[in-house]
């Protein structure tokens, strides 16, 4: 699996198209989802899937097989989804706060209460600021382990740990306001 | 409760997806049986994982992503043999490579994004091509951009119903011509624009229509 990911990026760096089709193929929504997870327009994630495409055209050699080809993958695309996010300067407007946890966020929420009402869920992981849907998404979506996050994100293990806390403090946070109201 | 220890609430994340170490799945394992808080906390976590997963699940970027970054690629293999080229110029020049070089600037020549004639198949996309054309307006072209997402079955199936196909693009900024044919050319002008208000109604496929 890994040793057949491996072998593709070595004939992508020897220069074969159709190595890299079979790459995009087979990773495109990896990348896709990242992105569109946290730029939520599809064109804008569709652009950064290129940008990141591109990338692994240009330097599949450098790829060391220390890590995971999808760790090392998930690693450029996060690099290029701050670049872009950063161009093109987009301000999400009512962003949740990365502030500490408080009382709100320590109590419990009803799971079952939860899932009656998805769409808050839905909507306050929407909200939630970059640095903490970096983590959501590659704990929930990629099923990553934290020391994984920590090499696509480039942090320590203990940052993780914290902010992946943080995020669950914020969403608890921003749910109970919505179930209250 | 469960007081001799802390909570691991740190792992909870990663012990609901299962990427723990042994060792680590093991100690939460064995706290988690006896923790209301953190049994509850488990079931909060799996809520919201349940949420990330069905939604982003439906992403797709569309076929047309994947045709326009293959012909970047194209191209940035052209580009590289030009820099390639350039670098031996700079290198200064010994009699006898002179011939060498100059056969390869032929080569390279021949290879570039203005031998349309040439290279008919590949020409049609071309993204080096400006796109710039003189029938661009006329001739019953439209010049238009796709959305994304959209398909290139989608796609084919809008364009055949309104008697267009795509003659050219995509171009740096994504966009394609396409041409319309038309029998009645006295009343060529009302049909295209009859085509464009059909076209730019398809807001789900067709991003923008580019009016002559
Ligand atoms: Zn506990």
């Amino acid at each position: 699996m890994t040793d057949e990911d491996s072998k593709l990026l070595s004939q992508i760096a020897a220069g074969s198209e159709a190595a890299m089709s079979k790459f995009y193929d087979k990773f495109h929504s990896v990348v896709y989802s990242f992105a569109l997870k946290r730029m939520r327009e599809p064109s804008d994630a569709a652009e950064v899937l290129n940008v990141v495409m591109m990338e692994v055209w240009k330097t599949a050699g450098r790829f060391q097989g220390r890590s995971k080809v999808r760790t090392w993958l998930l690693g450029i695309t996060n690099f290029k989804i701050i670049d872009s996010i950063r161009k093109i300067g987009r301000h999400e407007g009512d962003e949740l706060s990365d502030e500490m946890a408080d009382h709100d966020s320590e109590s419990a929420i009803d799971a079952i209460i939860l899932s009656e009402n998805a769409e808050f869920v839905k909507l306050c992981v929407g909200k939630l600021s970059d640095n903490h849907k970096q983590v959501v998404h590659l704990a929930f979506f990629e099923d990553c382990s934290y020391s994984e996050i920590s090499q696509v994100i480039d942090c320590p293990e203990g940052t993780i740990k914290t902010r992946m806390f943080h995020a669950k403090s914020a969403l608890k946070k921003c749910l109970k306001k919505l179930l209250s109201e | 409760m469960n007081n001799d220890k802390q909570h691991p609430e740190e792992l909870l994340p990663w012990y609901i997806n299962g990427s723990l170490s042994a060792a680590e799945q093991q100690s939460v394992d064995s706290h988690v049986q006896s923790c209301e808080h953190c049994q509850s906390e488990i079931a909060f976590l799996k809520v919201i994982r349940e949420q990330v997963q069905s939604t982003e699940a439906l992403a797709g970027p569309g076929d047309l992503t994947k045709l326009r970054f293959m012909n970047d690629i194209k191209k940035a293999k052209k580009d590289k043999k030009r820099t390639v080229a350039a670098n031996w110029w700079q290198m200064g020049l010994s009699v006898a490579a002179v011939l060498v070089i100059s056969v390869q600037a032929i080569m390279i020549l021949k290879v570039g994004p203005d031998q349309s004639s040439t290279t008919p198949t590949t020409a049609k996309i071309d993204p080096a091509s400006k796109m710039q054309l003189a029938g661009y307006g006329k001739d019953n072209q439209l010049k238009l951009r796709f959305q994304p997402q959209a398909s290139i079955t989608e796609i084919n199936t809008v364009l055949n119903a309104v008697n267009a196909s795509i003659t050219e693009g995509p171009d740096a900024d994504n966009f394609y011509i396409i041409s319309i044919k038309i029998n009645n050319k006295k009343s060529s002008e009302k049909i295209v624009s009859g085509i464009i208000s059909q076209l730019e109604q398809k807001t789900k496929l067709i991003e923008y229509v580019d009016k002559p």
